[in-house]
This record gives C-alpha cells, sequence and structure tokens, in this order.
C-alpha cells in the first residue's frame, strides 16, 4: 500500500479519483463522493509533490510502454500544477456547499461537472501523451462550458455557446497540429516527440496550430473575447474556478509544449510576438476593467490583464540568462492569481448575494454588509496588484528583476502601468467598502434591507473566500520554500 | 464588446469583401499546411506494425477494439467520461428551460395506426438482436460498443416517434445506474487490475478477452440510454407521459 501512495501508481489514482467521485455524484444524486474526491485529491497532490522532489515519475498505462501506450508524467511543475489545482478546489468546493440551494437543479449539476472539471485538469497536467491531452481537453471544455450554464440566465448561456464553439474550434486546431506530428514520426508520446523533433516545417506548423488552438482557450489577447461575458455571466464558484484553474491548464500546456515537447521549433519571433500579444492584454484588460460597470465584469477583465503577465514572460522564458527566474515568476503568477482570483470571485459572489446585484455604482457601503468579505476582496486585491508581502509581489518581482538584467525596459515600463492601472481598478472596488450608503438601494427595496441581507451570506462563504486571499497572502511569505519545491531546470534543460 | 447587460449579437453577415479576404487567407492556410505535410522528408509511418505484432496479447483479433479497449483503454474510458458529461449537461439544460415555446406549440402528432406499433414492436427484438451481434462481434471484425450502443439507440427513439415512449425518467435510479455504467465499469476494472495484477488497466492475459467483452457491454448500454438522452432532451414534452 505503501509503494501505491508513494510512487508513480499515484499518477491513475490522481485521475481515478475525481472521475470516481463525479460517477458517485451522478448515481447517487448526492454531493458527498465529490466532496471525499476533493478532499483526497488534496492529500494526494502533496503526496505526488513529494514525491517528485526525489524523481520525476512516469507510468505506463495498462503496461504498454509508448509507442503503443499511454504514458502519464509528472515532473515539478506538473505537480505543483495539481497542488495549486487541489489547494484551490478544497476552498471553491467549501464556497459552494453554501452557494447552492440545496436540491435545486444547478446543485445537482454543480458536484458531477466539478468532479469532472477536476479530471480533466489532473489529466492535463500529468498525462505524457498528445492525443490522450486531446480527450483531457475536450473534458475540460466541455465541462467547463456546462458549469456556465447553470447559471440558467439567458445571457450566460449565449456566452456558455459562444464559449462552447471558440473552445471547440480550439480543439480541432490542436489536433490537426497532434495529426502532424503523428504523421511524421508515428508517435503521441511528448517525451519521443520531444527526442524525434527538429526544427522542420512540419514541426513548426504543428506548433503554431497546436498554440494557437491553446491561445484560444487561454484567452490571450485579441482572443480573449469570449472570457468576459462567459467567465462574468457564470455561478461565482464556477468563475473562480474558470479564472482560477482553467486557464491556467491550457497555459501550462503551451509552457510543455513550447519548452519541452516541441522546443526545437519555437523561435524568438515567436516568443517576442507572444511577449507583445502578453503586453497587450495587460494593458487592453486593465483599462477594460476600469471602465466596467459591474463587480464580476471587474474581475474578469482582470483575468485578462493577468493572463498579459504569464505570456509578457515568453520572451524573457526564451533568453537562457534570465530563463531560470522567468520560470519562477510565471509559476508564481499561476500560483498567486489562482488564490487571489479564486478569493475575488468568491468574494464577488458574497458582493452580489447580500445586493441583489453587482453593478458598482449602487454598491456603495459593501463593507457594512460583510467585512470578512471586504477584507477578502483587499487582500486579493493587493496580491493582483502586485504589492508586497503577497505571493503577486514575488511573480512581479522577479519578473522585473529579469527584465532588467536582459535591458528588456519596454517590458519593465509595461508591467509598472499594468500596475498602476492594476492599483486603480481595485481601488475602485475597495473605495465602495469605505463609503457609507452614499448612494442606498432602490427606496423600493425598503429602508432596512440594506442591513438584513447580511445574514444570508453563510459564513461558509465569507471564510472560504478569505482563506483563499490569505493563501495568496502566505504564498508572498512562503516564496523561497514554495520556489524551492520547483526545478526549473527540467524545462530549461 | 464589452457591453454591460447584453453581449453583442455576432449573427449579421459578413461583408462580401471581407468573406473573400477570409477565404484566400484560409486557402492560403491550407496550402501552407500542405506542402509541411509533403515537404516532410522522412518516409510515413504508422503504429500499425506495433499493434499487430502486439495483436495476440491484447485479447481480441480485431485491431480497432485492441487499441480502444486494451492499448488506449484510458483514452476511451474518457471518452466515454464525455459521454457521461453531455447527458448530465443535457439533464441540467431541460430542466432550467422546460422546452423553447416553439416545440410546445408543436407536438408530435401522436399515431393511432395499428401498422406503425406493430412495425415498432417487430422491429425492437431485431434492432437488440443486431447490437448484440455487433458488439460480440466487434472482438474479431468491425464492429463494438459505439456501433452496438447506436443501433440499440434505435428502439426506444422508434417507439418514441411511433408516440409510445419507454417509461423513462432520468430521476429515476436505474436509468441513472446506466448512464453511469459505461465509465463506471471501465474505471472500476482498471483499479481492479491495479489490485489484482499490480497495474492500472493491465488485464491478465488469459483473461483480457472476457473483460473487454464485459466492459463494452456496459459501454454499449450507456452509450445507447445517453444517445436516447440526447434524442429526448431535443423532443416536444407533451408527448412524453408524465
Amino acid at each position: 500500500m505503501s509503494e501505491l501512495l508513494a510512487g508513480p501508481a499515484l499518477l491513475p489514482l490522481l485521475i481515478s479519483l475525481p472521475l470516481l467521485g463525479a460517477l458517485g455524484s451522478v448515481l447517487l444524486h448526492q454531493r458527498w463522493p465529490v466532496l471525499i474526491a476533493v478532499i483526497l485529491n488534496l492529500v494526494l497532490a502533496g503526496l505526488l509533490l513529494s514525491a517528485t522532489q526525489q524523481a520525476t515519475l512516469r507510468y505506463s498505462l495498462g503496461g504498454w510502454v509508448a509507442p503503443l501506450g499511454i504514458a502519464l508524467h509528472a515532473d515539478t511543475l506538473g505537480a505543483m500544477m495539481v497542488g495549486i489545482t487541489a489547494l484551490v478546489g478544497v476552498f471553491v468546493s467549501w464556497y459552494s456547499l453554501d452557494y447552492f440551494v440545496a436540491g435545486s437543479t444547478a446543485e445537482r449539476g454543480f458536484w458531477p461537472l466539478w468532479g469532472l472539471l477536476l479530471t480533466a485538469l489532473n489529466t492535463l497536467f500529468l498525462s505524457g501523451d498528445a492525443f490522450n491531452l486531446y480527450v483531457g481537453l475536450e473534458i475540460l471544455s466541455l465541462s467547463a462550458v456546462a458549469l456556465v450554464t447553470l447559471a440558467s440566465r439567458l445571457e450566460a448561456i449565449q456566452a456558455a455557446l459562444r464559449y462552447l464553439l471558440v473552445s471547440l474550434m480550439g480543439s480541432l486546431c490542436y489536433l490537426l497540429g497532434v495529426a502532424l506530428l503523428y504523421h511524421a514520426y508515428a508517435t503521441l508520446d511528448l517525451a519521443m516527440l520531444a527526442q524525434l523533433s527538429g526544427d522542420g516545417m512540419l514541426e513548426r506548423a504543428a506548433l503554431a496550430l497546436m498554440i494557437a488552438g491553446l491561445l484560444l482557450k487561454t484567452a490571450l489577447f485579441p482572443l480573449h473575447f469570449w472570457l468576459p461575458q462567459a467567465h462574468a455571466g457564470a455561478p461565482a464558484p464556477v468563475s473562480a474556478l474558470l479564472s482560477a484553474l482553467v486557464l491556467k491548464a491550457t497555459f501550462y500546456l503551451i509552457l510543455r509544449l513550447w519548452f519541452d515537447t516541441l522546443a526545437q521549433a519555437a523561435t524568438q519571433l515567436g516568443a517576442l510576438l507572444l511577449g507583445l500579444l502578453g503586453c497587450a492584454a495587460i494593458l487592453w484588460g486593465s483599462l477594460q476593467a476600469l471602465r466596467a460597470p459591474r463587480l464580476k465584469l471587474l474581475v474578469a477583465y482582470s483575468t485578462v490583464a493577468q493572463i498579459g503577465y504569464l505570456f509578457a514572460l515568453f520572451p524573457l522564458l526564451s533568453d537562457p540568462r534570465v530563463a531560470s527566474a522567468a520560470f519562477d515568476s510565471a509559476l508564481y503568477f499561476i500560483l498567486a492569481h489562482a488564490c487571489a482570483k479564486g478569493a475575488m470571485f468568491l468574494a464577488a459572489g458574497n458582493v452580489m448575494t447580500a445586493a441583489g446585484h453587482d453593478r458598482i455604482a449602487d454598491l456603495g457601503g459593501i463593507g457594512a454588509i460583510s467585512a470578512t468579505t471586504l477584507f477578502a476582496l483587499a487582500i486579493a486585491g493587493v496580491s493582483l496588484i502586485g504589492l508586497p508581502p503577497t505571493g503577486g509581489f514575488i511573480a512581479k518581482w522577479l519578473l522585473l528583476q529579469s527584465a532588467l538584467q536582459i535591458g528588456a525596459w519596454w517590458l519593465a515600463g509595461v508591467v509598472l502601468i499594468g500596475s498602476l492601472l492594476a492599483a486603480a481598478y481595485i481601488f475602485r472596488v475597495l473605495a465602495l467598502g469605505f463609503t457609507i450608503f452614499e448612494s442606498p438601494p432602490v427606496a423600493a427595496v425598503g429602508a432596512t434591507s440594506t442591513r438584513t441581507p447580511n445574514a444570508t451570506i453563510a459564513s461558509g462563504r465569507q471564510w472560504s473566500a478569505l482563506a483563499l486571499a490569505l493563501a495568496a497572502l502566505a504564498l508572498g511569505f512562503l516564496a523561497t520554500p514554495v520556489l524551492g519545491l520547483f526545478d526549473a531546470g527540467e524545462l530549461t534543460g | 464588446m464589452n457591453a454591460p447587460e447584453r453581449p453583442p449579437v455576432m449573427n449579421e453577415p459578413l461583408h462580401g469583401v471581407l468573406r473573400g479576404l477570409l477565404a484566400i487567407a484560409m486557402l492560403a492556410l491550407g496550402l501552407i499546411l500542405a506542402w509541411s505535410f509533403w515537404a516532410q522528408v522522412s518516409a510515413p509511418t504508422s503504429l500499425t506494425d506495433t499493434v499487430m505484432a502486439e495483436l495476440p496479447r491484447s485479447g481480441v483479433a480485431n485491431p480497432v477494439t485492441a487499441v480502444l479497449l486494451n492499448f488506449r483503454a484510458f483514452d476511451t474510458m474518457l471518452e466515454l467520461a464525455v459521454l457521461l458529461l453531455v447527458a448530465v449537461t443535457m439533464g441540467v439544460l431541460r430542466e432550467h428551460s422546460p422546452a423553447p415555446a416553439t416545440y410546445q406549440t408543436a407536438p408530435l402528432p401522436l399515431s393511432d395506426s395499428p401498422l406503425l406499433h406493430s412495425l415498432v414492436r417487430d422491429l425492437t427484438p431485431l434492432i437488440i438482436l443486431i447490437g448484440g451481434y455487433l458488439l460480440w462481434i466487434g472482438a474479431k471484425e468491425p464492429g463494438g460498443a459505439f456501433q452496438a450502443g447506436a443501433v440499440l439507440a434505435s428502439a426506444p427513439v422508434l417507439a418514441h416517434l411511433a408516440g409510445r415512449p419507454w417509461p423513462t425518467d432520468q430521476k429515476s435510479s436505474w436509468f441513472r445506474g446506466l448512464l453511469v455504467l459505461g465509465t463506471g465499469a471501465f474505471l472500476i476494472s482498471a483499479l481492479a487490475m491495479q489490485a489484482l495484477t499490480g497495474g492500472y488497466f493491465i488485464y491478465p492475459p488469459a483473461w483480457a478477452g472476457i473483460w473487454i467483452l464485459g466492459i463494452e457491454t456496459a459501454a454499449t448500454l450507456s452509450i445507447a440510454v445517453t444517445l436516447y438522452v440526447a434524442f429526448r432532451a431535443v423532443m416536444p414534452v407533451s408527448t412524453v407521459p408524465t
């Protein structure tokens, strides 16, 4: 049993467990199978993190070695992704316990779909097979789209449909790239492809197709057009999952393909282009967040900007002088944004429940409604701006340091402007907490109604949001031990 | 792009010039892809030889079934999970919005024709027989769970169209049991193999054929039920007895 939980056998378990939870949840119409799976998943993720410290894990499914069979694979980066997914997943599940009305259609749909989403996320982080990744992408996209439809409003359904079409387009581009690679090398195994593939025309075309497909799903500017409506229209815990985890999974695949599997076909010019698009995303997303009329829309546009930072790193990641620090920065952006954005969407959900809407102009006095929620918003916001002592600060610090070291002043400039803009849109939200009934809710609701909703936000919903925000804060203090778990050398070679 | 309340409507037809430019761009992209495809110097290769070499150890004689149910069984399990996902999603969407108004005003005409009913009654055993045959033959010839499931699903669909839908209720536990049966059989046997043979999805070679047939049978039933759920999700409510 001990070797089952320490060695490569962990890999299939990490995918089976959430799937088993989802099946149990469909069969029994209960939420506990998925809840148990989510908690055990955190334990397994911890074991995986400690196991990958010794060696990279590899598991051939069915005993068939590649190229015939499918191999699962975990290095420290994959283990970190599984870990942050498990952590955010636990808090979002805690929040969801009180979010959905017990026995409602949305509640019965949420738990199985969340179990399947977790299955897909773990598959994408652990699979070492290009076609298996495609199947994982399909489950990821379909369950994400289905989760958005749980909001059941017309706008949410429309946004979900657009999300579905964009995701399908992305999947097909990715699949076409896989087909090209299989045609040339007769293998789908990523490790074998990394050894076989060169920098020919075919590899370039395959890489371009796969990256383009994944960029659509990761919503890099200007392919972000589907994101704001989908993320803002979904139920709050779903928005948190989509922004914190789903986008990171496709970004992780882009990192893998670009720097590992098809590293020889990747060019400096391509990295620079991605970097420029990232910079544009930072500026555009922040500006849109500044003028968003609704709170959840603001948070969604902030995600567009934060995704920009991940891609702004690409020119640095491709430069051997600073690659190692840049990878640390990329990892920290992923971790810090997962916690901070998850917390922010959960807190926004509380605000929306308390106020009955999320129009920023009419939200004065949210501090009186829930101090805990406001505190969560504040800490998460500080991390998103990148101020010390949060995880967001570490990520930006590492990014600025590497940019200045190789003289990429333009990049440093964009990051600083982005931080200023982020401060502006975050303070737009926080200022609401300190204005007391400047614009009281509509008179028809009644004079006392601003305080009565206080009781309607369950404490679990407030504490889970705060806990995630505190996790973003803790990442700032724990930078050295956390980065010590990650070996950037796996990708820099 | 960032309209606050209503997402933009994107249904307007593209301008002619724009459409022409788009076509040229797509054509260029296709040509580049075709060129990179053919410019590959190494001889085209495939895994066919490897599959044929390992076929005797797979427990079945049909290479497609061997790939789907043994060599790459993990992919197939996740694909069945996709079907389950679709069924769950349709159940949720259906409950959220009982039926579009256009459907409710135009219910299917209920037929009282004895000919139609006897046709459906006589076809049903035949459909089950063909489904079973396709499932069985999948071990040796083209066939298998997906084909068998599709054929099997036609029985309730025909009954539904003839105005005598099978009494199914997505809330009943046996119906949900059928939905999860396919993925469940896969997952449970993969985990059971881990306990029995020490490896996830490693079938004992002597028993591989039996295990595969069992999993395929479960998958067939799930596929048939999922297809029927998909069919019912777009059908008018009024023909379904309460």
